[in-house]
């Protein structure tokens, strides 16, 4: 009897391990074979039975969006659009969810409702009226249209997370504050925004990457490579005749880098119990 | 260090008034303990004292100054919370200093002051760590630590023990008072624990229902209470109240026939009722004392024992005697009553003032 318990266990475990693996494969996957095919030759892309090891591997597609199709300039669009979008993100959200969460202010609950519901708009029905805004007011073909767009998309999602961890955080710590002297700017900035850091770190990234993956908006508000982002670079790849699989693949390699970086850059940030000796529980 | 006043405070929420014209001075250097049932208002009252809360009408002064108009860090005052509210993302000596750092002291100057009040309150081997890694008692040493670092005129301390252990909130009770005594500064402390109140105050303010019941020192409080409120809620155990007929002048019928022969006469008619309170260790076992009752249950606390008797109509006293007396559950017992504990109330609650009694 004593056996089956611990058999019990066992099975348990495996298990457990078992269903791990398979996420972690299903997940991993497909980004494994795009980083397979970037360096496969066009001849192997092309061959009836798929390969999933490059051999004989190429460095050819990498050096072709570098050097023929100048991806480096879509990067900086990229980097300059999704930075700022996520620099104003946070400092607007943050602010608002501050208000929303401390200040005395009248119907905040209504006010939270009405800022999600603007994410609940259908994207395409407001691209055509964006439109026709951003020409009249001579804005196509800028950065700043892009990061005005991407604002309204990501303050929704900013400003909710970042009120929730405000909530969390006691009123006996503003009040301290409070009577030490500090004003409400100070209090976000010195108390505030370093207790709620993961809440910053993780609202940050997901609106990071909004910006650095959206496609249908930089798609029609922009026109030339000066200006043009990432997603939109690799859809110019294609023309009517052929799809270069390798030259795709590679660019998504190079466009996927920096997100896996900074999500590994700030995986320390994202901790729990940063409030943990504050206040007893 | 300053005085504090309070001028016919009231707070209200929209129509629903909580505190009703609150008048209490504080001399400059005291201790005054703000204490009374949960919900009796005396948080907020110390909250609109540190400007947290707004004042609805009335006004609180600080060292001669209307404060009522004027913001918590120019009020000159430090707040010590119940939950210790600390910066957790702060080290202990980044806690003591964030005021200090706010109003622009220079470096050397806030280190000073930070090792001072570090040292005061045994600190100093702790300033480079997080609150996280403190216990609860260091905690509220590190708040209280926050507090005195800015040398203010007046320290709030709102309910500061509650959430320590019973040993702990002694140790920190004791520490409290020896802070007093070496700062000397104004304090006002805000608890719920009748037994803090009467060990740490020089005044002990009793607060319910949103207005003082009465103010004095912690003795005359025990020994004169006011009204029936504060004469239940100061003392543990609580005083014995039981109800009573007056006949004559001189004498008190209780409701199970027995009676009281009071030695002041008492300023009410013949046949009044009236309420008599008595101190449990006012009780004393006596072979022929007027009241007749049976012990229900002993408890022995070591040097004291609480003694539980039913009178013969079933009312419960508690009586608080002096070592362990050989009584057993069930036991038939006379009791006696030292004058000295013996409270009369007039049907309103008030105290009824012996004519010698100033």
């Amino acid at each position: 009897m004593l056996s089956s318990w611990r058999a019990q266990l066992l099975i348990t475990r495996i298990a457990l391990y078992i269903a791990s693996a398979l996420i972690v494969v299903w997940s991993v996957a497909p980004f494994l074979w795009q980083v397979s095919t970037s360096f496969q030759e066009d001849r192997l892309l092309s061959s009836p039975t798929p390969n999933f090891l490059p051999w004989p591997g190429t460095l050819d597609h990498f050096y072709n969006i570098f050097v023929e199709k100048q991806f480096h300039l879509y990067i900086v669009n990229s980097a300059i659009v999704a930075g700022l979008t996520t620099l104003f993100c946070l400092t607007i959200g943050g602010g608002a969810a501050f208000a929303l969460a401390r200040l005395r202010v009248y119907y905040h609950f209504g006010i939270l409702a009405l800022i999600l519901s603007v994410s609940m708009f259908p994207q395409i029905a407001i691209v055509a009226p964006l439109y026709l805004a951003a020409s009249s007011l001579g804005l196509m073909n800028t950065y700043t249209i892009l990061v005005i767009i991407y604002l309204s998309l990501g303050l929704p999602l900013v400003i909710w997370v970042l009120f929730g961890y405000f909530q969390t955080i006691p009123r006996e710590i503003d009040e301290a504050a409070i009577i030490d002297g500090a004003g409400p700017l100070r209090l976000l900035v010195s108390v505030i925004l370093p207790m709620s850091l993961p809440g910053f770190v993780t609202t940050g990234l997901l609106a990071f990457i909004m910006a650095w993956n959206e496609f249908m908006f930089a798609l029609a508000f922009t026109s030339g490579v000066e200006r043009q982002t990432i997603p939109v670079g690799i859809a110019n790849f294609t023309n009517l005749y052929y799809v270069p699989w390798g030259d795709l693949a590679a660019a998504s390699v190079v466009v996927t880098l920096p997100l896996v970086l900074l999500v590994l850059a700030f995986q320390r940030w994202i901790i729990q119990g940063l409030t943990q000796g504050a206040v007893k529980e | 260090m300053a005085p504090v006043s309070l001028r016919s405070v009231t707070k209200a929420y929209g129509a629903f008034e909580v505190i009703h014209g609150i008048d209490l001075e504080i001399e400059d250097g005291a201790f005054v303990v703000l204490v009374g049932p949960s919900g009796c208002g005396k948080s907020t009252l110390l909250r609109m004292i540190a400007g947290l809360e707004t004042i609805s009408h009335g006004e609180v002064e600080i060292d001669g100054e209307v404060m009522n108009d004027v913001p918590p860090k120019h009020r000159d005052i430090a707040m010590v919370f119940q939950n210790y509210a600390l910066y957790p993302h702060m080290t202990v000596a980044q806690n003591m200093g964030f005021s200090l750092r706010l109003a622009k002291v220079p470096a050397a100057e806030a280190a000073e002051k930070i090792r001072a009040s570090a040292s005061i309150l045994g600190l100093t081997d702790l300033l480079d760590r997080y609150p996280r890694q403190l216990s609860g008692g260091q905690r509220q040493r590190v708040a209280m630590g926050r507090a005195i670092v800015r040398n203010p005129k007046v320290f709030l301390f709102d309910e500061p023990l509650s959430n320590l252990d019973a040993a702990l909130r002694m140790q920190m009770r004791v520490e409290i008072a020896e802070l007093h005594q070496k700062l000397g500064t104004t304090m006002i402390y805000v608890t719920h624990d009748q037994v803090e109140a009467m060990t740490l105050a020089t005044k002990i303010a009793v607060v319910n229902k949103g207005t003082l019941e009465q103010v004095a020192t912690p003795v005359r409080l025990y020994e004169r209470p006011q009204n029936l409120f504060v004469a239940r809620f100061i003392g543990s155990p609580q005083m014995n109240i039981l109800p009573a007929r007056l006949a004559g002048v001189s004498e008190a019928h209780l409701a199970d026939g027995s009676v009281i022969a009071l030695r002041q006469p008492a300023a009410l008619g013949d046949g009044a009722s009236l309420s008599v309170g008595i101190r449990p260790e006012a009780l004393l076992l006596s072979t022929d004392g007027p009241l007749g009752g049976r012990v229900t249950l002993t408890e022995h606390l070591g040097g004291l024992t609480l003694i539980h008797i039913a009178l013969t109509d079933g009312t419960p006293v508690v009586l608080q005697a002096v070592g362990a007396p050989t009584v057993a559950m069930g036991d038939v017992v006379r009791l006696r009553i030292d004058p000295a504990g013996l409270h009369l109330f007039d049907p309103d609650g008030r105290r009824i003032a012996a004519p010698n009694e100033s």
